[in-house]
């Protein structure tokens, strides 16, 4: 192929590859500013006088959920955090029997299907009343955000120079003392990424969400799913409610941009 | 830069043993509470059975009946063959896509670094947001691509959503737009990891793209394919978002996954023992998929 023809065949298939990549999401917010004769005009009307009145219809019904969402996902990421930083730290620095079956069992947790767990939890809730309970819906996403916090701070620590912690030592530092002085304060940046990667799972989740809520502690990606099984969609207040939910998710997203193939990939690949 | 070893390799300070199970100690009971436990409980629950809405039945214990019963019934061998045509399609596209894109986008040309910020969007979205994003585009009454980028190519469908015909490639197709760029990511790492001399030395012998393709681009990639498809065929064997918000499973069974069938038959149907036999079986099917990955991915780097 000439060496001029190519850069040209790379830009029009990154511009097929943009448009496509864009386009849904593009459409959908855009019709959320749409009234219902426009929406369903075809064809589509593209220069139109953008009206608010989907946002007014579905403000407070989303007020409602995006709070739970946001209280389930803090939860989550709290306890998580609080318990999985010591851990990730003790196996990473110190001599630990068994750490590699503790790894690997971690690891299995990317992979194992939610659905084997859910029926049992749905079971455990109904007798324990914790079924459409926030920390209910807090404690199950334990079983993701845990493992995926562990095993992504890991990474982290390994990253600090080991020098730095013995030579706190040497100047007779407890190990209490190193973790909480020396090494957590040089975690910070990889504790904000790991909270927010773990964040954004957790208001992302639908499964058990779905199945362990009713009305209670519904979350956003449970309502979306429900308002749109009926026969006569709302499309606009749905395009407004889609619209609403993900604008802090790519906002967090846009923070952690460079940390998403690590997260996603449970650390195979630090891109 | 791939971490397939585990933390063995890292220089670990001797001692502290006591303290250290101290520490990890909190960690080891939530998730034996939060997976060990549940796990144990959904094999106990496979082994008896027990319909919520039937406690008058007791929940006698019944062996491996259910396995035998559910493995052989009609639902399942339907489920089975839906979420195999679902796994094996989207996997194929996703990572033909994906190694596309990544190609595209490892060219340095001006402007390329906005479009590898930009491809990334549709991995960001809430999988049920951007199922119902799609639901939104194909839909009988105001989809954009059903009722107009169709018909404007001379394809008229009376329906997409609820024909049994296109049902399960809508649901393929739109976990293909938003699952591609992570194949793309982790390829596209891959290829920033085939040193550049080497691209230089096989065009100074003058190899063709495609020898370029087959014998450096290729092999560059081996554990970064295998990465990608491990998780993206573990992924789409999981997926239930999608499916759920676009189809319902439906129309009829049309598009009803092992995933859906297990949670029709919990909530629907309350038989919980069937249920966490669905689990269960899922989990083997998983296992055995990643073991044969894993055994591909060791045997990759002893060479």
């Amino acid at each position: 192929m000439s060496s001029k023809v190519k850069p040209i065949l790379v830009y029009i298939f990154t511009a097929i590859i943009i448009i496509y990549s864009l386009f849904p999401v593009v459409w959908f917010i855009e019709s959320s500013f749409r009234t219902h004769e426009q929406n369903v005009s075809i064809p589509p009307v593209w220069i139109f006088k953008p009206t608010l009145d989907a946002y007014h219809r579905i403000m407070s019904d989303f007020t409602k959920v995006f709070l739970n969402s946001y209280l389930i996902a803090t939860m989550a990421v709290m306890l998580s955090l609080i318990i999985g930083i010591p851990a990730a730290y003790a196996l990473v620095r110190m001599q630990i029997k068994r750490a590699r079956d503790i790894e690997i069992w971690i690891l299995s947790m990317r992979m194992a299907p939610a659905f084997a767990f859910i029926v049992p939890f749905y079971l455990f809730y109904m007798r324990l009343n914790l079924l459409d309970t926030h920390i209910g819906v807090a404690l199950v996403y334990l079983t993701f955000t845990l493992p995926f916090t562990i095993w992504l701070l890991e990474g982290f620590i390994k990253d600090i120079p080991i020098e730095v912690e013995e030579s706190a030592e040497i100047d007779g530092c407890s190990r209490i003392q190193i973790l909480f002085r020396i090494t957590l304060p040089l975690m910070v940046p990889g504790l904000i990424v790991v909270a927010i990667l773990t964040y954004v799972a957790c208001l992302n989740e639908f499964l058990f969400a779905y199945i362990l809520t009713r009305e209670n502690a519904l979350t956003i990606p449970v309502a979306i799913a429900t308002k749109v099984s009926f026969m006569n969609i709302d499309w606009e207040a749905m395009c407004a409610y889609a619209t609403l939910t993900i604008i802090p998710i790519i906002f967090l997203s846009i923070i952690v941009r460079n940390y998403i193939a690590r997260g996603l990939t449970f650390g195979a690949i630090k891109g | 830069m791939i971490k397939l070893k585990f933390s063995d390799t890292q220089k670990r300070r001797g001692g502290g043993s006591k303290f250290g199970i101290f520490l990890i100690l909190p960690s080891i009971i939530v998730l034996f509470a939060v997976t060990i436990y549940p796990l144990v409980y959904a094999i106990y629950m496979s082994l008896h059975r027990w319909i919520l809405t039937r406690p008058d039945l007791g929940r006698p214990f019944v062996g491996l009946n259910n396995y035998i019963t559910l493995l052989r019934g009609p639902e399942f061998i339907n489920a089975l063959k839906i979420t195999i045509i679902y796994v094996s399609l989207s996997v194929v596209l996703t990572m033909l896509l994906g190694l596309f894109e990544a190609l595209l986008l490892n060219e340095k040309l001006k402007g390329m670094s906005i479009a590898r910020s930009i491809f990334i969007v549709p991995m960001l979205i809430t999988p049920v947001v951007t199922a119902f994003g799609w639901k939104f585009m194909l839909d009988d009454v105001a989809g954009i691509i059903k009722n107009w980028i169709l018909p404007s190519i001379g394809l008229n469908v009376r329906t997409i959503l609820a024909s049994p015909k296109y049902a399960l490639y809508s649901c393929i197709a739109t976990e293909v737009w938003y699952q591609t760029p992570l194949v793309a990511l982790i390829l596209l790492a891959g290829l920033q990891s085939i040193s550049k001399t080497e691209y230089e030395a096989a065009q100074i012998d003058g190899a063709s793209l495609f020898q370029m393709f087959r014998y450096i681009i290729l092999p560059g990639l081996r554990t970064y394919i295998l990465i990608a498809l491990l998780l993206r065929v573990m992924d789409s064997f999981k997926a239930f978002d999608i499916i759920w918000v676009m189809t319902n499973g439906g129309p009829g069974t049309a598009s009803t996954t092992l995933n859906i069938l297990g949670y029709e038959t919990l909530v629907f149907g309350q038989r919980i023992s069937d249920a966490a036999t669905y689990g269960i079986i899922m989990l083997y099917v998983i296992l055995a998929i990643s073991l044969i990955f894993i055994r591909l991915l060791t045997r990759g780097s002893e060479k």
